[in-house]
Protein backbone atom coordinates (compact mmCIF):
# COMPACT_ATOMS: atom_id res chain seq x y z
CA UNK A 1 0.00 0.00 0.00
CA UNK A 2 2.73 2.40 1.04
CA UNK A 3 4.57 2.21 -2.28
CA UNK A 4 1.76 4.20 -3.95
CA UNK A 5 2.12 7.00 -1.44
CA UNK A 6 4.57 9.90 -1.83
CA UNK A 7 7.71 9.02 0.13
CA UNK A 8 9.31 11.65 2.34
CA UNK A 9 12.35 9.84 3.67
CA UNK A 10 13.97 6.41 3.66
CA UNK A 11 15.52 5.18 6.90
CA UNK A 12 19.16 4.15 6.37
CA UNK A 13 19.96 3.37 10.00
CA UNK A 14 17.44 3.64 12.85
CA UNK A 15 20.13 3.88 15.55
CA UNK A 16 19.29 2.45 18.98
CA UNK A 17 15.57 2.99 18.59
CA UNK A 18 13.48 5.23 16.36
CA UNK A 19 9.71 5.33 16.69
CA UNK A 20 6.88 7.45 15.38
CA UNK A 21 5.11 9.57 17.99
CA UNK A 22 2.37 12.15 18.00
CA UNK A 23 0.38 13.83 20.77
CA UNK A 24 -0.88 10.46 21.95
CA UNK A 25 -4.25 8.85 22.62
CA UNK A 26 -6.83 11.02 24.27
CA UNK A 27 -9.33 8.22 24.52
CA UNK A 28 -9.00 4.51 25.15
CA UNK A 29 -7.46 4.84 28.61
CA UNK A 30 -10.74 3.66 30.11
CA UNK A 31 -10.23 0.51 28.02
CA UNK A 32 -6.62 -0.02 29.04
CA UNK A 33 -4.78 1.67 26.17
CA UNK A 34 -1.74 3.74 27.11
CA UNK A 35 -1.90 7.48 26.65
CA UNK A 36 1.39 7.41 24.71
CA UNK A 37 2.73 10.69 23.23
CA UNK A 38 6.16 12.32 23.08
CA UNK A 39 8.45 11.89 26.10
CA UNK A 40 9.82 15.44 25.64
CA UNK A 41 6.76 17.46 24.72
CA UNK A 42 8.74 20.70 24.26
CA UNK A 43 11.19 19.26 21.75
CA UNK A 44 8.29 17.58 19.93
CA UNK A 45 6.26 20.78 19.76
CA UNK A 46 9.08 22.93 18.43
CA UNK A 47 10.18 20.39 15.83
CA UNK A 48 6.70 20.52 14.29
CA UNK A 49 6.54 24.29 14.56
CA UNK A 50 9.85 24.62 12.70
CA UNK A 51 8.36 22.60 9.85
CA UNK A 52 5.14 24.59 9.71
CA UNK A 53 3.16 21.53 10.80
CA UNK A 54 0.03 21.11 12.84
CA UNK A 55 0.76 20.79 16.54
CA UNK A 56 -0.38 17.15 16.53
CA UNK A 57 1.56 15.99 13.45
CA UNK A 58 3.78 12.96 14.02
CA UNK A 59 7.56 13.20 14.45
CA UNK A 60 10.26 10.63 14.93
CA UNK A 61 11.46 10.11 18.48
CA UNK A 62 14.88 8.52 18.39
CA UNK A 63 17.71 7.51 20.65
CA UNK A 64 21.40 7.22 19.81
CA UNK A 65 21.55 8.23 16.20
CA UNK A 66 19.49 8.21 13.03
CA UNK A 67 20.45 8.25 9.37
CA UNK A 68 18.01 8.75 6.53
CA UNK A 69 17.88 9.70 2.86
CA UNK A 70 15.54 12.43 1.73
CA UNK A 71 13.13 11.63 -1.08
CA UNK A 72 11.22 14.92 -1.49
CA UNK A 73 11.87 18.64 -1.31
CA UNK A 74 10.69 19.67 2.10
CA UNK A 75 11.47 21.19 5.48
CA UNK A 76 13.04 19.13 8.24
CA UNK A 77 13.94 20.06 11.80
CA UNK A 78 15.68 18.26 14.63
CA UNK A 79 15.31 19.09 18.32
CA UNK A 80 16.51 17.65 21.62
CA UNK A 81 19.39 18.26 24.03
CA UNK A 82 22.83 18.75 22.40
CA UNK A 83 21.86 17.14 19.11
CA UNK A 84 24.24 17.10 16.17
CA UNK A 85 22.71 17.35 12.69
CA UNK A 86 24.80 16.53 9.63
CA UNK A 87 23.34 17.04 6.15
CA UNK A 88 25.48 15.73 3.26
CA UNK A 89 28.51 15.73 5.52
CA UNK A 90 28.01 19.29 6.67
CA UNK A 91 27.15 20.09 10.25
CA UNK A 92 23.95 22.09 10.73
CA UNK A 93 22.10 23.51 13.70
CA UNK A 94 19.37 21.77 15.63
CA UNK A 95 16.28 23.76 16.70
CA UNK A 96 16.26 25.30 13.20
CA UNK A 97 14.43 24.67 9.90
CA UNK A 98 16.43 23.08 7.07
CA UNK A 99 15.27 22.84 3.47
CA UNK A 100 16.30 19.49 2.02
CA UNK A 101 16.00 18.00 -1.46
CA UNK A 102 15.85 14.41 -2.78
CA UNK A 103 19.01 12.33 -2.25
CA UNK A 104 20.18 14.48 0.66
CA UNK A 105 21.74 12.34 3.39
CA UNK A 106 20.87 13.32 6.94
CA UNK A 107 22.59 11.94 10.03
CA UNK A 108 21.68 12.99 13.53
CA UNK A 109 23.23 11.99 16.81
CA UNK A 110 23.32 13.12 20.42
CA UNK A 111 26.12 13.44 22.95
CA UNK A 112 24.07 11.50 25.44
CA UNK A 113 23.17 7.94 24.41
CA UNK A 114 19.73 8.12 26.04
CA UNK A 115 18.79 11.60 24.80
CA UNK A 116 15.48 11.72 22.96
CA UNK A 117 15.79 13.46 19.60
CA UNK A 118 12.82 14.61 17.56
CA UNK A 119 12.77 14.77 13.78
CA UNK A 120 9.91 16.64 12.12
CA UNK A 121 9.21 16.54 8.40
CA UNK A 122 7.28 19.42 6.83
CA UNK A 123 3.96 18.01 5.64
CA UNK A 124 1.14 15.66 6.39
CA UNK A 125 2.16 12.13 7.42
CA UNK A 126 0.07 9.54 5.62
CA UNK A 127 -0.33 6.92 8.32
CA UNK A 128 -3.14 4.84 9.71
CA UNK A 129 -4.44 5.98 13.08
CA UNK A 130 -5.14 3.48 15.85
CA UNK A 131 -7.44 4.82 18.56
CA UNK A 132 -7.03 8.35 17.22
CA UNK A 133 -3.23 8.35 17.11
CA UNK A 134 -0.29 6.96 15.17
CA UNK A 135 1.89 6.85 18.27
CA UNK A 136 3.95 3.66 18.57
CA UNK A 137 3.37 1.64 21.73
CA UNK A 138 5.72 -1.34 21.54
CA UNK A 139 4.29 -3.08 24.61
CA UNK A 140 0.78 -3.01 23.16
CA UNK A 141 1.81 -3.74 19.60
CA UNK A 142 -0.08 -0.78 18.19
CA UNK A 143 0.68 2.38 16.22
CA UNK A 144 3.75 3.27 14.20
CA UNK A 145 4.48 2.89 10.49
CA UNK A 146 2.75 -0.46 10.08
CA UNK A 147 0.30 -0.12 12.94
CA UNK A 148 1.92 -2.99 14.84
CA UNK A 149 3.92 -1.05 17.42
CA UNK A 150 7.29 -1.90 15.88
CA UNK A 151 10.11 0.64 15.84
CA UNK A 152 11.51 1.74 12.48
CA UNK A 153 14.00 -0.47 10.66
CA UNK A 154 16.46 0.14 7.84
CA UNK A 155 14.63 0.57 4.56
CA UNK A 156 11.38 1.84 6.09
CA UNK A 157 9.87 4.71 4.15
CA UNK A 158 7.79 7.48 5.67
CA UNK A 159 4.91 8.49 3.41
CA UNK A 160 4.25 12.19 3.53
CA UNK A 161 2.44 14.86 1.54
CA UNK A 162 4.94 17.71 1.75
CA UNK A 163 4.00 21.23 2.80
CA UNK A 164 5.60 24.60 2.22
CA UNK A 165 8.97 25.56 3.67
CA UNK A 166 9.50 28.55 5.90
CA UNK A 167 12.84 29.09 7.59
CA UNK A 168 12.53 29.45 11.36
CA UNK A 169 14.64 29.13 14.44
CA UNK A 170 13.66 28.55 18.06
CA UNK A 171 15.16 31.34 20.19
CA UNK A 172 17.51 30.08 22.91
CA UNK A 173 15.24 31.36 25.70
CA UNK A 174 12.45 29.04 24.54
CA UNK A 175 14.63 25.92 24.41
CA UNK A 176 14.22 23.91 27.64
CA UNK A 177 17.08 24.34 30.12
CA UNK A 178 18.01 20.66 30.04
CA UNK A 179 21.13 21.15 32.16
CA UNK A 180 19.36 23.01 34.94
CA UNK A 181 20.01 21.56 38.38
CA UNK A 182 16.85 23.10 39.83
CA UNK A 183 14.71 20.67 41.83
CA UNK A 184 11.90 19.07 39.87
CA UNK A 185 8.43 20.22 40.92
CA UNK A 186 6.11 17.57 42.32
CA UNK A 187 2.44 18.13 43.08
CA UNK A 188 1.69 16.09 46.22
CA UNK A 189 -1.36 13.89 45.83
CA UNK A 190 -2.71 10.37 45.61
CA UNK A 191 -1.49 8.54 48.78
CA UNK A 192 0.84 11.33 49.96
CA UNK A 193 -0.82 11.38 53.39
CA UNK A 194 0.05 7.69 53.83
CA UNK A 195 3.78 8.37 53.70
CA UNK A 196 5.38 9.01 57.07
CA UNK A 197 6.49 12.63 57.49
CA UNK A 198 10.09 11.48 57.69
CA UNK A 199 9.86 9.46 54.47
CA UNK A 200 8.20 12.39 52.74
CA UNK A 201 10.88 14.78 53.92
CA UNK A 202 13.56 12.35 52.81
CA UNK A 203 12.15 12.10 49.31
CA UNK A 204 11.96 15.88 48.93
CA UNK A 205 15.48 16.52 50.20
CA UNK A 206 17.62 13.67 48.85
CA UNK A 207 19.30 13.25 45.49
CA UNK A 208 18.09 10.47 43.21
CA UNK A 209 20.06 8.90 40.43
CA UNK A 210 18.52 7.97 37.07
CA UNK A 211 19.14 4.23 36.62
CA UNK A 212 19.57 2.41 33.33
CA UNK A 213 16.11 0.96 33.86
CA UNK A 214 14.35 3.70 31.94
CA UNK A 215 11.93 3.52 29.07
CA UNK A 216 8.79 5.11 27.70
CA UNK A 217 6.73 3.36 30.36
CA UNK A 218 8.63 4.66 33.33
CA UNK A 219 11.90 5.84 34.83
CA UNK A 220 13.35 3.99 37.78
CA UNK A 221 15.40 6.15 40.12
CA UNK A 222 17.77 5.13 42.86
CA UNK A 223 18.31 6.81 46.19
CA UNK A 224 17.22 6.74 49.81
CA UNK A 225 14.31 4.31 50.16
CA UNK A 226 10.92 5.84 50.85
CA UNK A 227 8.07 3.75 52.15
CA UNK A 228 4.44 4.30 52.95
CA UNK A 229 2.10 2.80 55.52
CA UNK A 230 0.15 1.01 52.80
CA UNK A 231 0.57 -2.74 52.47
CA UNK A 232 -2.00 -3.35 49.78
CA UNK A 233 -4.30 -1.11 47.83
CA UNK A 234 -6.69 -1.39 44.93
CA UNK A 235 -5.41 -0.59 41.47
CA UNK A 236 -6.30 2.92 40.36
CA UNK A 237 -5.78 5.31 37.42
CA UNK A 238 -2.21 6.56 36.98
CA UNK A 239 -1.68 10.07 35.61
CA UNK A 240 1.37 11.20 33.63
CA UNK A 241 4.38 11.79 35.85
CA UNK A 242 3.02 9.90 38.87
CA UNK A 243 5.75 8.82 41.29
CA UNK A 244 5.10 5.35 42.68
CA UNK A 245 6.98 3.37 45.27
CA UNK A 246 7.05 -0.44 45.12
CA UNK A 247 7.96 -2.17 48.35
CA UNK A 248 11.69 -1.63 47.79
CA UNK A 249 11.09 2.10 48.31
CA UNK A 250 12.78 3.14 45.07
CA UNK A 251 10.72 5.62 43.03
CA UNK A 252 9.40 4.90 39.56
CA UNK A 253 8.13 7.84 37.55
CA UNK A 254 5.30 6.78 35.29
CA UNK A 255 5.58 8.20 31.78
CA UNK A 256 3.96 8.06 28.35
CA UNK A 257 3.49 4.32 27.81
CA UNK A 258 2.55 3.63 31.44
CA UNK A 259 -0.15 1.09 32.10
CA UNK A 260 -3.50 2.74 32.81
CA UNK A 261 -4.02 1.18 36.25
CA UNK A 262 -1.62 0.30 39.00
CA UNK A 263 -1.62 -0.50 42.67
CA UNK A 264 1.58 0.95 44.14
CA UNK A 265 1.36 3.90 46.51
CA UNK A 266 2.10 7.26 44.88
CA UNK A 267 3.40 10.41 46.53
CA UNK A 268 2.29 12.77 43.77
CA UNK A 269 3.05 13.71 40.17
CA UNK A 270 5.92 15.53 38.49
CA UNK A 271 4.73 18.85 37.04
CA UNK A 272 4.48 18.45 33.25
CA UNK A 273 6.76 21.44 32.62
CA UNK A 274 9.62 19.60 34.36
CA UNK A 275 9.13 16.30 32.52
CA UNK A 276 11.24 17.21 29.44
CA UNK A 277 14.23 17.93 31.69
CA UNK A 278 13.62 14.77 33.71
CA UNK A 279 13.35 12.43 30.72
CA UNK A 280 16.44 13.97 29.12
CA UNK A 281 18.57 13.41 32.21
CA UNK A 282 21.28 10.90 31.31
CA UNK A 283 21.73 7.58 33.08
CA UNK A 284 23.52 8.16 36.42
CA UNK A 285 22.45 11.80 36.23
CA UNK A 286 21.14 13.18 39.52
CA UNK A 287 17.76 14.78 40.10
CA UNK A 288 16.02 16.10 43.18
CA UNK A 289 12.44 17.03 43.89
CA UNK A 290 10.50 19.74 45.67
CA UNK A 291 6.87 19.96 46.66
CA UNK A 292 4.81 22.44 44.71
CA UNK A 293 1.15 23.11 45.45
CA UNK A 294 -1.19 22.34 42.56
CA UNK A 295 -2.21 25.99 42.14
CA UNK A 296 1.39 27.21 42.02
CA UNK A 297 2.34 24.48 39.57
CA UNK A 298 -0.58 25.39 37.34
CA UNK A 299 0.47 29.04 37.45
CA UNK A 300 4.01 28.07 36.42
CA UNK A 301 2.62 25.95 33.62
CA UNK A 302 0.35 28.76 32.39
CA UNK A 303 3.22 31.24 32.48
CA UNK A 304 5.40 28.93 30.39
CA UNK A 305 2.53 28.39 27.96
CA UNK A 306 1.78 32.09 27.62
CA UNK A 307 5.47 32.78 27.00
CA UNK A 308 5.30 30.31 24.13
CA UNK A 309 1.98 31.63 22.81
CA UNK A 310 3.15 35.24 22.97
CA UNK A 311 6.24 34.40 20.94
CA UNK A 312 4.21 32.46 18.40
CA UNK A 313 1.67 35.26 17.86
CA UNK A 314 4.37 37.93 17.72
CA UNK A 315 6.42 35.99 15.21
CA UNK A 316 3.47 35.69 12.83
CA UNK B 1 -10.31 18.71 50.63
CA UNK B 2 -13.86 18.68 51.98
CA UNK B 3 -15.76 15.56 51.12
CA UNK B 4 -19.09 15.35 49.42
CA UNK B 5 -21.73 12.67 49.02
CA UNK B 6 -20.53 9.14 48.13
CA UNK B 7 -16.90 10.22 48.36
CA UNK B 8 -14.46 9.10 51.02
CA UNK B 9 -11.40 10.84 49.68
CA UNK B 10 -10.44 13.20 46.88
CA UNK B 11 -6.84 13.95 45.99
CA UNK B 12 -4.73 15.75 43.46
CA UNK B 13 -3.27 13.63 40.68
CA UNK B 14 -0.88 16.12 39.12
CA UNK B 15 -1.71 19.62 37.89
CA UNK B 16 -4.34 18.28 35.53
CA UNK B 17 -5.87 15.43 37.47
CA UNK B 18 -8.12 14.71 40.45
CA UNK B 19 -8.72 11.23 41.80
CA UNK B 20 -11.99 10.53 43.58
CA UNK B 21 -12.33 7.54 45.93
CA UNK B 22 -15.86 6.38 46.61
CA UNK B 23 -17.27 5.04 49.86
CA UNK B 24 -19.13 1.81 50.47
CA UNK B 25 -18.42 -1.87 49.97
CA UNK B 26 -16.65 -2.89 46.74
CA UNK B 27 -19.87 -3.36 44.76
CA UNK B 28 -21.41 -0.10 45.88
CA UNK B 29 -18.18 1.89 45.45
CA UNK B 30 -17.77 0.43 41.99
CA UNK B 31 -21.36 1.39 41.18
CA UNK B 32 -20.59 4.95 42.23
CA UNK B 33 -17.57 4.90 39.93
CA UNK B 34 -19.85 3.96 37.05
CA UNK B 35 -22.49 6.51 38.00
CA UNK B 36 -19.98 9.33 38.03
CA UNK B 37 -18.31 8.04 34.87
CA UNK B 38 -21.67 7.94 33.12
CA UNK B 39 -22.63 11.40 34.36
CA UNK B 40 -19.33 12.88 33.16
CA UNK B 41 -19.24 11.14 29.80
CA UNK B 42 -22.87 12.09 29.18
CA UNK B 43 -22.30 15.74 30.03
CA UNK B 44 -18.96 15.72 28.15
CA UNK B 45 -17.68 19.06 29.42
CA UNK B 46 -15.12 20.59 27.05
CA UNK B 47 -12.39 20.65 29.68
CA UNK B 48 -12.36 16.87 30.26
CA UNK B 49 -9.29 15.14 28.80
CA UNK B 50 -9.77 11.59 30.03
CA UNK B 51 -11.56 9.64 32.74
CA UNK B 52 -10.02 6.42 34.05
CA UNK B 53 -12.36 4.28 36.16
CA UNK B 54 -10.97 1.63 38.50
CA UNK B 55 -12.31 -0.47 41.39
CA UNK B 56 -13.39 2.27 43.75
CA UNK B 57 -11.81 5.33 42.19
CA UNK B 58 -12.16 7.60 39.21
CA UNK B 59 -9.23 9.55 37.81
CA UNK B 60 -10.49 12.72 36.14
CA UNK B 61 -7.94 14.46 33.91
CA UNK B 62 -8.69 17.94 32.70
CA UNK B 63 -7.34 20.60 30.39
CA UNK B 64 -5.62 22.90 32.86
CA UNK B 65 -5.59 25.65 30.29
CA UNK B 66 -9.37 25.91 30.69
CA UNK B 67 -9.98 25.01 34.33
CA UNK B 68 -8.19 24.37 37.62
CA UNK B 69 -8.60 21.73 40.33
CA UNK B 70 -10.96 23.95 42.36
CA UNK B 71 -13.31 24.14 39.41
CA UNK B 72 -13.14 20.38 38.87
CA UNK B 73 -13.73 19.75 42.57
CA UNK B 74 -16.82 21.95 42.52
CA UNK B 75 -18.04 20.31 39.33
CA UNK B 76 -17.72 16.84 40.85
CA UNK B 77 -19.34 17.88 44.13
CA UNK B 78 -22.31 19.38 42.29
CA UNK B 79 -22.58 16.70 39.66
CA UNK B 80 -26.05 15.20 39.51
CA UNK B 81 -25.62 11.44 39.35
CA UNK B 82 -28.31 8.84 38.75
CA UNK B 83 -28.16 6.71 41.86
CA UNK B 84 -30.49 4.18 40.37
CA UNK B 85 -28.47 2.55 37.68
CA UNK B 86 -30.58 1.87 34.63
CA UNK B 87 -29.10 -1.16 33.00
CA UNK B 88 -27.41 0.13 29.91
CA UNK B 89 -24.49 -2.14 30.50
CA UNK B 90 -23.95 -5.12 28.23
CA UNK B 91 -24.11 -8.71 29.27
CA UNK B 92 -21.37 -10.86 27.75
CA UNK B 93 -21.78 -14.63 27.44
CA UNK B 94 -18.29 -16.00 27.14
CA UNK B 95 -17.54 -19.47 25.78
CA UNK B 96 -14.72 -21.29 27.55
CA UNK B 97 -13.05 -24.55 26.68
CA UNK B 98 -12.38 -25.55 30.28
CA UNK B 99 -9.31 -27.67 30.98
CA UNK B 100 -7.69 -27.05 27.61
CA UNK B 101 -4.29 -28.74 28.04
CA UNK B 102 -2.29 -25.48 28.09
CA UNK B 103 -4.57 -23.93 30.73
CA UNK B 104 -5.15 -26.63 33.31
CA UNK B 105 -4.49 -25.42 36.85
CA UNK B 106 -7.37 -27.40 38.34
CA UNK B 107 -5.07 -29.51 40.49
CA UNK B 108 -3.56 -26.54 42.28
CA UNK B 109 -6.95 -24.85 42.61
CA UNK B 110 -8.15 -28.05 44.24
CA UNK B 111 -5.22 -27.88 46.64
CA UNK B 112 -6.39 -24.47 47.82
CA UNK B 113 -10.14 -24.87 47.65
CA UNK B 114 -10.72 -28.59 47.96
CA UNK B 115 -13.01 -28.39 44.95
CA UNK B 116 -13.16 -30.94 42.15
CA UNK B 117 -12.85 -29.93 38.52
CA UNK B 118 -16.62 -30.13 37.91
CA UNK B 119 -17.38 -28.10 41.01
CA UNK B 120 -14.94 -25.40 39.96
CA UNK B 121 -16.40 -25.18 36.47
CA UNK B 122 -19.88 -25.21 37.93
CA UNK B 123 -19.11 -22.27 40.25
CA UNK B 124 -17.38 -20.36 37.47
CA UNK B 125 -20.29 -20.79 35.04
CA UNK B 126 -23.26 -20.32 37.35
CA UNK B 127 -22.26 -16.92 38.75
CA UNK B 128 -22.77 -13.67 36.92
CA UNK B 129 -19.74 -11.45 37.34
CA UNK B 130 -19.30 -7.76 36.93
CA UNK B 131 -16.49 -5.87 35.22
CA UNK B 132 -14.90 -3.79 37.99
CA UNK B 133 -12.09 -2.26 35.99
CA UNK B 134 -10.47 -2.43 32.58
CA UNK B 135 -6.80 -1.69 32.41
CA UNK B 136 -3.23 -2.68 32.99
CA UNK B 137 -3.25 -3.73 29.31
CA UNK B 138 -5.76 -3.08 26.52
CA UNK B 139 -8.84 -5.22 26.94
CA UNK B 140 -7.80 -6.73 30.28
CA UNK B 141 -11.02 -6.71 32.32
CA UNK B 142 -10.98 -7.35 36.05
CA UNK B 143 -14.20 -9.25 36.78
CA UNK B 144 -15.60 -10.28 40.12
CA UNK B 145 -16.42 -11.15 42.66
CA UNK B 146 -15.83 -14.86 42.84
CA UNK B 147 -17.85 -16.86 45.35
CA UNK B 148 -15.98 -17.49 48.62
CA UNK B 149 -15.47 -21.19 47.87
CA UNK B 150 -13.49 -20.41 44.72
CA UNK B 151 -11.03 -17.93 46.16
CA UNK B 152 -7.43 -18.99 45.69
CA UNK B 153 -4.20 -17.01 45.72
CA UNK B 154 -1.99 -16.03 42.80
CA UNK B 155 0.79 -18.43 41.84
CA UNK B 156 3.86 -18.24 44.05
CA UNK B 157 5.95 -17.87 40.90
CA UNK B 158 4.20 -16.20 37.97
CA UNK B 159 4.28 -17.96 34.62
CA UNK B 160 6.52 -16.43 32.00
CA UNK B 161 3.88 -17.00 29.38
CA UNK B 162 0.13 -17.28 29.75
CA UNK B 163 -1.55 -18.27 26.47
CA UNK B 164 -3.68 -15.73 24.64
CA UNK B 165 -7.35 -16.01 25.60
CA UNK B 166 -6.63 -17.86 28.86
CA UNK B 167 -9.48 -17.59 31.36
CA UNK B 168 -8.06 -17.27 34.84
CA UNK B 169 -8.88 -16.68 38.49
CA UNK B 170 -6.98 -15.11 41.38
CA UNK B 171 -8.24 -13.95 44.77
CA UNK B 172 -11.80 -12.72 44.19
CA UNK B 173 -11.25 -11.96 40.54
CA UNK B 174 -11.52 -13.62 37.18
CA UNK B 175 -10.20 -12.35 33.84
CA UNK B 176 -9.25 -13.26 30.30
CA UNK B 177 -5.70 -12.61 29.10
CA UNK B 178 -6.29 -10.69 25.83
CA UNK B 179 -2.77 -11.39 24.63
CA UNK B 180 -0.11 -13.83 25.58
CA UNK B 181 1.79 -12.33 28.50
CA UNK B 182 3.46 -13.20 31.79
CA UNK B 183 0.95 -13.74 34.54
CA UNK B 184 0.35 -15.15 37.98
CA UNK B 185 -3.28 -16.19 37.87
CA UNK B 186 -4.66 -19.74 37.97
CA UNK B 187 -5.80 -20.90 34.55
CA UNK B 188 -9.14 -22.58 33.91
CA UNK B 189 -9.53 -22.67 30.14
CA UNK B 190 -9.40 -20.90 26.81
CA UNK B 191 -11.82 -18.46 25.20
CA UNK B 192 -12.00 -18.91 21.38
CA UNK B 193 -12.73 -15.22 20.74
CA UNK B 194 -9.06 -14.44 21.25
CA UNK B 195 -7.66 -17.20 19.08
CA UNK B 196 -5.00 -15.70 16.75
CA UNK B 197 -6.19 -12.19 17.45
CA UNK B 198 -3.48 -9.70 16.54
CA UNK B 199 -5.11 -6.30 16.28
CA UNK B 200 -6.02 -4.77 19.64
CA UNK B 201 -8.77 -2.92 17.75
CA UNK B 202 -10.56 -6.25 17.32
CA UNK B 203 -10.62 -7.06 21.03
CA UNK B 204 -13.98 -7.81 22.57
CA UNK B 205 -15.02 -4.64 24.36
CA UNK B 206 -15.60 -4.84 28.06
CA UNK B 207 -16.74 -1.76 29.90
CA UNK B 208 -16.80 -1.23 33.63
CA UNK B 209 -20.24 -2.25 34.86
CA UNK B 210 -20.80 -4.83 32.16
CA UNK B 211 -22.03 -8.22 33.28
CA UNK B 212 -20.32 -11.44 32.34
CA UNK B 213 -21.23 -15.11 32.45
CA UNK B 214 -19.04 -17.94 31.27
CA UNK B 215 -20.31 -21.13 29.67
CA UNK B 216 -18.51 -24.37 28.92
CA UNK B 217 -17.78 -25.55 25.38
CA UNK B 218 -16.00 -28.59 24.01
CA UNK B 219 -12.74 -28.64 22.07
CA UNK B 220 -14.74 -29.13 18.83
CA UNK B 221 -16.90 -26.11 19.58
CA UNK B 222 -13.79 -24.14 20.45
CA UNK B 223 -12.24 -24.92 17.09
CA UNK B 224 -15.48 -24.12 15.30
CA UNK B 225 -15.84 -20.68 16.94
CA UNK B 226 -12.12 -19.95 16.56
CA UNK B 227 -12.16 -20.67 12.83
CA UNK B 228 -15.46 -18.82 12.34
CA UNK B 229 -14.08 -15.45 13.38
Amino acid sequence: MTNKLPIGIVIDDPGLCAIIVDKGRLYGQERGFSEAGPMDEEAYFWANWLCGNEESEPTLECIGSLAFTVNASMAIAVTGPAVKVVINGEECSSWKTHAVVPADKVVISADCPTAKMYVALGGKWLLKHVMGSVCTVMREGIGGLHGNGKPLVTGDTIPIRVGSIESKEVPAWLIPAYDSMKPIDVIPGYQVEEFLPLARRRFFSADYKVTSDINRMGYRLQGPAVSSKISNMRSEGINFGAIQFPSDGQPIIMLRDRQTLGGYPKIGCVAPYDIPRLVQTPVDGVVCFQERAADDARTNWLLARSKRVRYLTESL
Amino acid sequence: MKLFKHVRKIEHAGIDGMIVYFSGDPLLANQRVQQYLLAITTAQPKWIRSVVPAYDSLLVCFDCFRVDSHFVYRYLAELAVETTMHEESSHHQIPVWYSAPQTDDFEQIKNHTGLEREEIIDLHTTHTFQVFAVGFAPGFAYMGELPDELICPRLATPRKKVPQGAVAIAERQTAIYPFSSPGGWNLLGLCPWYHNLNDPGDLPEFAVGDHVTFFAITQEQFEEIASDK
